[in-house]
Parts: C-alpha cells; structure tokens; sequence
C-alpha cells in the first residue's frame, strides 16, 4: 500500500513537472474560462437580468468546459512514444496510474478555479461575503466528482479514433447527477437561504464516492495495450 | 526461469502465436527470429504483460504472471521499440521518473551508473527531443536497466543504430549476460543473433519452427570477431 | 448459454410462434378486452406500450451490464457480441419510450416534451448508450473494442440510478405530478384489469426482446465471421 501512494505522488509529480515545462494545458484552460465569461455577457444581456438567476449555471458551464480541455490531453499525450506502456509495466498495481492522473488533473483544475472564479465575480459584479467556506466546499466537491469521472473516461475514451469528440458526449450524460447537484448546491448558497443542502450534498459525496472507487477494481481492465 | 505453457495469441480471427510450449533458463540468451509479422513482437508484450494470452500460461520462477504480475514486473525490463521516454523532460528527469517508479533505492547513483554505461551522462541535462535515434535507444537501454531486473526482453535493440551504437550496445550486453542475466531479444538479423545469443528461436506461422543452439560463446565474441 | 443459443432452434421456433400468438392476444386486450381509462381516455392504453418498452429497455441495459462484467472475466468475445446486441435492442425501445411519453405528453399536457423525472432519465440513458456505440465504432481492433465497451456498459449502468435520484430531486419541487400510474384511478393503484393487461404486455415485450436479441446476435456473429474471412482474404492477396 505504502508503495501504491507513493507510485500514486510519482506519477502525479511527472504530470505538475511536464506542464510546469510545457504550461499548455493550464493556460488554455484559463485563456478558455475568460472567454466564456465574454460570452456569456454578450449572450445573456447580465446587466439587466437579475444575476442570482444566472449565476450558478453559467459558473459550472465555466469550470465544467474548461475542465475537459484538460482532461480530454490527459492520457492522450501518453501516446507519444507509447509512455503508457511504461507506466503500465510500473510494479504497482495499474489503479495507481489513475489516482495519479487524478491529483494532477484535480491541482490543474483547482489551480484554474483560483483565478478564474475572482475573475468571474469581477467580470459580473458579484460577490460572496457570507458562506463563502460553504461555497468554496461546493465547488471542490463538485470539481472532485466531475474530474474523477472525467478522467476515467479520459482513459477509457484514449483508444478510441475520435477521442476529442467522444470524451464530451461520455462525459456529460453520465455527470448529469453531479452537474444537476452543484448547480442547485452553488444556487443555494448564493440566494444564501441555507436550507435544502442536505439531499444534494448527500447525491454529490455519493457519486464522488462512487466514481473514486470504482476505478480501483476495474480501472485495470482500460489499460491493456 | 520462464516456461510457456500452450501460449496462444489470437488477434481478432487471426492466430498471431499458437501453441507455444518452451522454457528458458537463467543466463541463457535467446535471439527470437523470424520476419515481420510473426509474432517476435507479440511474444514480448506477453511476456512483460502488456497483452494477456487468449489461452495458456507464462511461469515465471514458478509462478504464473496472471497471479504474481507485480513482483514479475519488478523484475522485467522491456526495451520496446517505443522509447517509453518522455520527449520534453531530460535524460536525468526521465530516468528519475522511472526509478521512482519502480522504488530504485540509491537513485542518484544508479541513474549515474547506468548513464555512464550507455555514455550519455554528459548530455544528461539536455530534453530528449533533442537527442538523436542512437542516443533515444541508448537512453531506452539506460532506462531499461535502471532498476536491475533478471529478465531483459529487447525488441530489435539495433535498428536504425549506427555502427559506434551497436558496439557500444554490444559492449553492454556482453555486460549483462556476464552478469547471469537472462535475456530474450527479436531481430531479424542473422549476425547478431548469431554472435550474441546461445540459443535461436525462428518463428513462424506463429510458431516456433526450430531451437537451435548456437555454439558461440556469446562473452569472450565481439561484434567483429574481435 | 451461448451454445444453447446456437444449438437450440427448436426454442427459438417455439418462441416466435409464442411471441406471434402473445402480440395477437395482447392487441386484443389492449383494444378490445380492457376498459378505457375514465379521465384520461383511449390515449391511456400507449401506457401499455410506453411500460413495457421502459421495462424492456432496462432489462437490456442490465444485461449489457451482466455480460460486461462477464466479458471482463473470461474474455470471449461472443459474450461481447451478446452484449452489443442488447445494447443495440435498448436503444430501440429507450427510442419508443421517447415516444411513446411524448405522444402522452402531448395528450396530457398539451406539450410535446416535459421534463418529467423519468421521461429525463429515459433520454439521459439513451444518450449514455448512443455513446456506448460510438465508443465501440471508433476502436478497430475487436478485442480493444470489447474491453471498453464492457467497461463502459458497467459504469453506464452505475450511473442509471444516481442519475434517477438526481432529477427526481431537481423536478420534485416543481412538478409534484406522478407521470403514468396513480391518475384517474381509484386509490389502492390501478385497475385489476388494467394490470392484468398491463403483465402479459410485459410479457410479450420480454419475448420480443429475447427474440431480437437472438436475431441481432446471430446476425453479429455472422458479421464477425465474415470480416474475419475477408481479412484472411486480405493477407493472402
């Protein structure tokens, strides 16, 4: 076990160091996340339109369309010279390559949030003073569930001819749940009414839970080259 | 050391291994032959559990790989003709990265070992993608040896190497079969199978037609009958 | 299981004679024997369809998750197919429940579409099959294809009931309507015969699936059998 984590922090520290050199992935994400904030201000005329309404979706479309640029080069670029080969040769068991994907994913992601969230709230006029743990828990539940799954389907999706196209349409029926949690979860907090937490947190820490421990049983059987 | 037991390898329809029934012991060099297409290559990533067999079993010291596989990879190193390399770290990050993989304990000191041995740690700072083919190869070797294991699998080690590569190479082998390693290498090159190995095994038709002994004592005889 | 599915014909034979008699006897209770529901009138008797093609649908979607799982185990490639075959049949009759509940809606509501919890389940669950087969599509080689696919239908079918839970919550609030059962009836659920026509419709439903499913398998072995053929054909030339 001892073995398995530190396989887990090896292949997680290969990822920071590769985009640390490379810093392709992390500043697209961001370039992309402000470019949806300009787009939705020039769609949906938030000026005018009561903002407590809006706000909630338009931030999970953020986060969640600027996740999956980063997921969907996940285990793609282990392609080039068949690196997953080698870490599947690793004497550990094969789940580790998984968990390892899924901290870096998870750093990527969150990494992102941090300027692009501010940047949201700025661009939008808005703030949080009140509940502002709550709401920062809100998004790291939700942002763990959906690159879980995310990353799962990164590897399963990585044989395929069209990866780019099928990762997307994998990913969003199966995360409906965590989606439909996180939006009512974040709308809650912001209308700051401070009831009804109760169901979505559970249905969210469900499907987290779920989608981080199914991979340790059958994560095994994506990866035969 | 490694008994294959009815191996067969069926890829769609097509039956790439069939039936195949050996056993190698430790320290011998076996050279597999055979054209393109034959299955060397198959046969490799059985082994080092890439692939799983569509039916039979591969024993390793008397353990089947289907149960022991992590422990059996601990002890396998497999130069593909995929470098596994990562082409925007270095030498050293890459070989790094692999050693804490595989829990290699004083790395700092093996990497530098196993760079000296293939004469690159001097470029040993510089990306990969700026390296050239023989260097690639070379730094694969590197990689492969890195964590010591028993069992050295090598798909076509010398292709596209010039010739100062293949003697360096041919140096480092020799090394390892001094050593009582066990290695099994694809080629399609009569020479060296026949100067390095003391076995032959020529596939065909996914089988193995013949297994023959050479006679040359693969230590004491260099690339060019030195 | 899948030699008595080759072997067997005699079944299939009495089957499709079954399955004939069954639809004829179905159509007959649900036109003719059983009486119209008193509120929502003659567009009640589609519900007939609508179940059964929910119920079929989900038991497809099972099996493709059984032989997943299977597959993983002992990696025949036949039980693949099986599964592929399912997943293909789900599909079709998830697209009949679309329908079906649209024909409904349109009937009840005067809407085409609503965002009834199980109807949204129903087109979030066709989307997850459609991409089971896209994945499928886009691998080339077979085993490759088989591996992920099987992974793909256990997950697939995980998320069915987190995805359930989910939008019943999201619509509870809003729409507190059961959709279906329940409406224009007395209390203690539905009509006797309304539910004895509604079992054999589940029935015969059930028969119909088996017998496509032993349709498409077949015609996907026979499909496999000749890429495998004009693949040697290939090497020779």
């Amino acid at each position: 076990m001892n073995n398995f984590y530190r396989a887990v922090i090896t292949i997680c520290k290969k990822e920071l160091f590769l985009e640390m050199k490379r810093k392709e992935t992390i500043s697209t994400m961001i370039i992309f996340s402000i470019l949806t904030i300009v787009i939705f201000s020039f769609s949906f005329n938030v000026e005018q339109v009561e903002k407590k309404i809006l706000f909630s979706g338009m931030l999970w479309i953020m986060i969640i369309f600027s996740s999956l640029l980063g997921l969907g080069t996940s285990f793609k670029k282990e392609q080039n010279n068949n690196t997953l080969a080698g870490l599947l040769m690793a004497p550990v068991d094969r789940s580790a390559i998984f968990y390892g994907k899924l901290l870096a994913n998870m750093i990527f992601v969150t990494f992102v949030e941090l300027i692009s969230i501010p940047l949201f709230l700025i661009f939008f006029n808005f703030t949080i003073t009140e509940n502002l743990l709550l709401f920062t828990v809100f998004i790291f539940l939700g942002t763990l569930g959906f690159i879980s799954i995310g990353t799962f389907l990164s590897a399963l999706t990585s044989y395929s001819r069209s990866s780019d196209l099928i990762l997307p349409v994998t990913l969003f029926p199966l995360s409906t749940p965590l989606l439909i949690g996180s939006v009512k979860l974040t709308e809650l907090v912001i209308n700051s009414g401070g009831e009804g937490y109760s169901p979505w947190i559970q249905l969210i820490i469900v499907f987290d839970i779920v989608f981080l421990i199914i991979p340790l049983l059958i994560f095994e059987y994506i990866l035969e080259a | 050391m490694i008994h294959f037991k009815n191996l067969c390898k069926k890829y769609g329809s097509k039956m790439v291994l069939y039936d195949i029934n050996l056993h190698v012991n430790r320290g011998e060099f076996i050279s597999l032959m055979g054209s393109n297409g034959t299955g060397k290559t198959t046969l490799l990533n059985l082994i080092s559990m890439l692939i799983a067999p569509t039916r039979g079993d591969i024993i390793f010291n008397g353990k089947n790989i289907k149960e022991d596989n992590i422990n059996i990879r601990k002890k396998t190193g497999y130069l593909s003709h995929n470098s596994f390399l990562y082409d925007h770290l270095t030498a050293w990050e890459n070989l790094k990265f692999f050693g804490e993989l595989y829990f290699v304990k004083n790395l700092k000191e093996e990497i530098k070992r196993v760079l000296n041995l293939v004469n690159l740690y001097l470029v040993r700072d510089e990306p990969v993608y700026s390296y050239s083919r023989g260097m690639v190869q070379r730094l694969s070797f590197a990689r492969v040896m890195l964590h010591r294991p028993e069992l050295y699998l090598l798909d076509e080690p010398f292709s596209g190497l010039d010739k100062d590569s293949i003697n360096r190479l041919y140096s480092i082998l020799r090394l390892l079969i001094k050593e009582n390693n066990t290695v099994i290498m694809a080629t399609h090159n009569k020479k060296h199978a026949h100067l390095l190995s003391s076995k032959i095994w020529n596939l065909n038709n996914g089988n193995i037609v013949n297994d023959e002994t050479t006679n040359i004592n693969p230590v004491t005889t260099g690339v060019d009958g030195e | 299981m899948i030699k008595n599915f080759n072997n067997q014909k005699q079944i299939m034979n009495i089957a499709e004679v079954l399955l004939l008699a069954g639809m004829l006897f179905v159509l007959y209770l649900i036109f003719l024997w059983v009486p119209e529901d008193k509120r929502l009138g003659i567009v009640q008797k589609i519900f007939y369809f609508h179940l059964a093609s929910a119920w079929t649908a989900f038991l497809a979607f099972f099996i493709v998750f059984v032989l997943g799982i299977i597959y993983l185990i002992n990696r025949n490639i036949q039980i693949d197919l099986l599964a592929s075959a399912s997943a293909e049949i789900g599909i079709l009759f998830t697209t009949l429940v679309l329908i079906t509940g649209s024909l409904w809606g349109r009937s009840s509501w005067n809407v085409w579409w609503t965002w009834e919890p199980r109807l949204t389940t129903t087109l979030i669950l066709w989307f997850i099959y459609i991409a089971y087969f896209l994945i499928r599509d886009s691998i080339e080689e077979p085993e490759k294809a088989a591996r992920i696919s099987s992974v793909y239908g256990i997950i697939g079918f995980i998320d069915v009931p987190i995805v359930f839970m989910s939008i019943r919550w999201w619509r509870s609030r809003l729409h507190p309507v059961v959709f279906g059962e329940g409406q224009g009836r007395s209390r203690g659920g539905m009509d006797q015969d309304m539910l004895i026509t509604l079992l054999f419709s589940l029935a015969v439903f059930t028969i119909l699936f088996l017998v496509l499913l032993h349709l498409s398998y077949k015609q996907k072995i026979q499909a496999a059998e000749i890429n495998s053929i004009k693949q040697d054909i290939r090497h020779q030339l």
